[in-house]
């Protein structure tokens, strides 16, 4: 069983992943958690459903969720973190969590409060090996965390954007003196950090055929705990993290005595948080000031 | 439900509340009859079928002239499944004026909102609570129309051993913080399991089901670990539907048992080819004209109001059906009109209802006896074929 298990969780972490990696994303640039992060995770398959039905192919549906997911990440950055000024503390946090509520308000209005089937025909195989049992589309949002985790990576490395937005992250006043342009940069990464929430989102709503207007604050606060255990703005990190998270929260659910297991998780955060605060590899963005 | 997620949903389920519900605008030359209904929250989906189901009779009434010449009204109060508020809705409905109370439908809500309708001299129904004892407790304004766990579960278990003579380990999942499914699990079930020679063989270690758990595959786990004969499903027919699918995936397949609530489509569709066990005192397949009319109707208008959803009536429709009917006897046999004492044909409806016999509901014929329970007959179903059956 426990080979089943630590399979498990690595599949639940893969998309504890996928979600920290765009959540940190803004953090590591606005120094601003956006709580509408995981308003977007639901709302991306409730646009690809809606397509769906209008008829539209599958493929291009789950596309128009992911597109749609990346949009609302920029209408968000407009309404609610560029009026904001960054020296607010906790500006963002309340204007993101207000976007994300409305958000939330109008796929409730829209389409309910019940779970939705969400079927495109996409399902892929199961992979067995030995008694081992592993979900073909969790295995690709694996792959496709780790692979996302090394095109960010490349791209904040290798890049003259990654240069503008690693810039920015260190000090956004030093990078506009020194021409970079500063919101057209944000902007991006909004995107960017959005289309991850939609791509977790469709993913989720792909492996469990189901989706609703809560579904993603049951995420929300695990991926919280993955950007701050990750070390905030760390894309690494936040991989990691995830990956971690996931396998423990499955083998505390299977081991731990009844009733434990939530409690079991957020002590371990803790413990991580205590032992290592700069995050797993402690390679967190720092912001400097000139 | 976390207090941050509690928030989040109220106020989500705000939004809801500024939608034009049925019966929302209250006039004042109506008989109005109050809904505290689970419309939000974990049992939002009983909620939404209820509310079409009574909506129908009470179309089908007011289509026949109303009671005593006037329109019946609804005035509906969301308690967002959740006992607290089932308490606020049933005050508001008292305040409302209403002449009854249908609902709450789970034993959860109805548990706090059963006292409060006893304080306030409010007869309230349940077209779904099975819990034993509920309405016992709360005389003598409450009543139900359902079905009591304990009969259902005795007859299924009885079956089961017949079905299965060399069955032996049952396997019980809960979701914790759901009152209902952990007084199935650990007071209704476990006796008739005993005497028919069951053994819960995780009866010290449950496996409980966080209530938002969306990925179920370290759980079918647990329990394939456990090699069970049979599984107690102690959780709400929409996660059984999640778990049957991972159950499957994992080639999980032993047969699996449930309380109430559970004999939906979408259980069947999830079980395909696996057995699932359930009870309700409904049959919509009954051959009687009222039963099909009711059933035809229902699918319709779910169909239309509710897409994806299960089309097939539940006893908790059938329930909230029958209850709106007979409500209006109740009121012609009180002769309830708009300008009446709303306390006096509150009491003249409650001891109507006491004193219920042989009532012809949907395919059954129903009484209330001295607790304030209807009594129903008690029908067992089977999954397979992605369709229930009836045993």
């Amino acid at each position: 069983m426990i080979a089943q298990q630590l399979v498990n969780g690595l599949m639940l972490g893969s998309v504890y992943a996928l979600i920290g990696i765009g959540y940190t994303l803004v953090f590591g640039v606005l120094r601003m958690l956006n709580l509408a992060h995981a308003y977007l995770f639901m709302a991306a398959p409730f646009v690809a459903l809606s397509l769906g039905a209008a008829g539209v192919h599958p493929a291009f549906a789950l596309a128009g969720g992911l597109g749609a997911a990346a949009l609302l990440g920029m209408v968000l950055y407009y309404m609610a973190f560029r009026p904001i000024s960054s020296q607010h503390a906790l500006g963002g946090f309340v204007t993101s969590l207000s976007f994300g509520i409305v958000l939330q308000v109008i796929v409730v209005n829209r389409f309910g409060t019940l779970a939705k089937p969400f079927s495109f025909g996409l399902a892929l195989p199961d992979i067995e090996v030995g008694p081992v049992l592993l979900s073909g589309l969790q295995a690709a949002s694996l792959v496709v965390s780790a692979a996302l985790m090394v095109g960010l990576l490349l791209l904040l490395k290798r890049t003259r954007f990654g240069r503008n937005v690693r810039a920015i992250a260190e000090n956004d006043t030093a990078a506009l003196l020194l021409g970079v342009p500063v919101p057209r940069n944000i902007l991006a990464v909004f995107a960017l950090s959005s289309g991850l929430a939609g791509l977790a989102g469709l993913m989720v709503a792909l492996r469990f055929e189901q989706i609703g207007a809560y579904m993603g604050d049951n995420y929300a606060t695990k991926a919280l705990a993955v950007i701050v255990i990750g070390g905030l703005g760390d894309v690494r990190g936040a991989m990691a993290a995830g990956l971690l998270l996931g396998i423990f929260e499955v083998l505390f659910q299977a081991y731990a005595p009844t009733g434990w297991s939530e409690a079991f998780v957020w002590l371990l955060l803790i413990g991580v948080f205590l032992l290592k605060p700069e995050g797993i590899f402690g390679t967190g963005v720092q912001r400097r000031e000139v | 439900m976390n207090p941050r997620r509690r928030v989040l949903s109220g106020l989500a389920a705000t939004g809801l509340a500024g939608l034009p519900a049925i019966g929302r605008t209250q006039a004042q030359d109506t008989l109005k009859i109050g809904l505290n209904v689970e419309r939000t929250g974990g049992a939002a989906s009983y909620g939404a079928h209820m509310l079409i189901a009574a909506q129908i009779a009470l179309e089908e009434l007011n289509a026949a002239g109303g009671v005593n010449g006037s329109k019946l009204e609804f005035v509906i109060e969301d308690n967002r499944s959740s006992p607290e508020q089932a308490v606020i809705a049933t005050r508001n409905l008292e305040k409302a004026g209403v002449l009854s109370m249908l609902g709450p439908i789970q034993s959860s809500q109805c548990r706090t909102a059963f006292p409060a309708a006893n304080r306030a001299s409010l007869v309230a129904i349940s077209p779904g609570s099975g819990a034993p004892g509920l309405t016992a407790q709360n005389r003598p304004w409450t009543f139900r129309n359902a079905a009591i766990d304990q009969f259902i579960i005795d007859e299924l278990v009885a079956t089961l051993r017949k079905r299965y003579p060399n069955a032996k380990n049952v396997v019980a999942l809960l979701e914790a913080k759901d009152a209902y499914v952990t007084f199935l699990v650990k007071t209704v079930a476990p006796p008739p399991l005993e005497k028919h020679g069951f053994t819960i063989v995780n009866k010290d270690a449950l496996i409980e089901i966080p209530a938002e758990t969306t990925d179920y595959s370290v759980f079918v786990t647990r329990i394939k670990a456990l090699n069970p004969d049979l599984v107690l499903l102690g959780i709400q027919f929409e996660s059984a539907a999640r778990l049957l699918r991972e159950a499957q995936r994992q080639k999980l397949t032993v047969p699996m048992f449930a309380g109430l609530g559970y004999v939906t489509d979408s259980v069947a569709d999830a079980a395909k080819d696996m057995e699932v066990w359930a009870g309700q005192p409904f049959d919509p397949n009954a051959a009687d004209a009222a039963t099909q009319g009711f059933v035809k109707t229902f699918k319709a208008r779910v169909e239309r109001e509710l897409p994806g959803q299960y089309t097939t009536p539940t006893y908790i429709d059938a329930g909230a059906y029958e209850t709106v009917r007979i409500l209006a006897d109740a009121f012609k046999a009180a002769g309830a009109t708009p300008k009446s004492n709303p306390a006096e044909v509150r009491t003249k409806v409650r001891d109507y209802i006491a004193g219920l016999k042989n009532y012809q509901g949907l395919g059954n014929s129903l009484s209330i006896n001295a607790e304030g329970d209807a009594v129903k007959p008690t029908l067992l179903y089977r999954t397979g074929g992605g369709k229930w059956t009836k045993v």
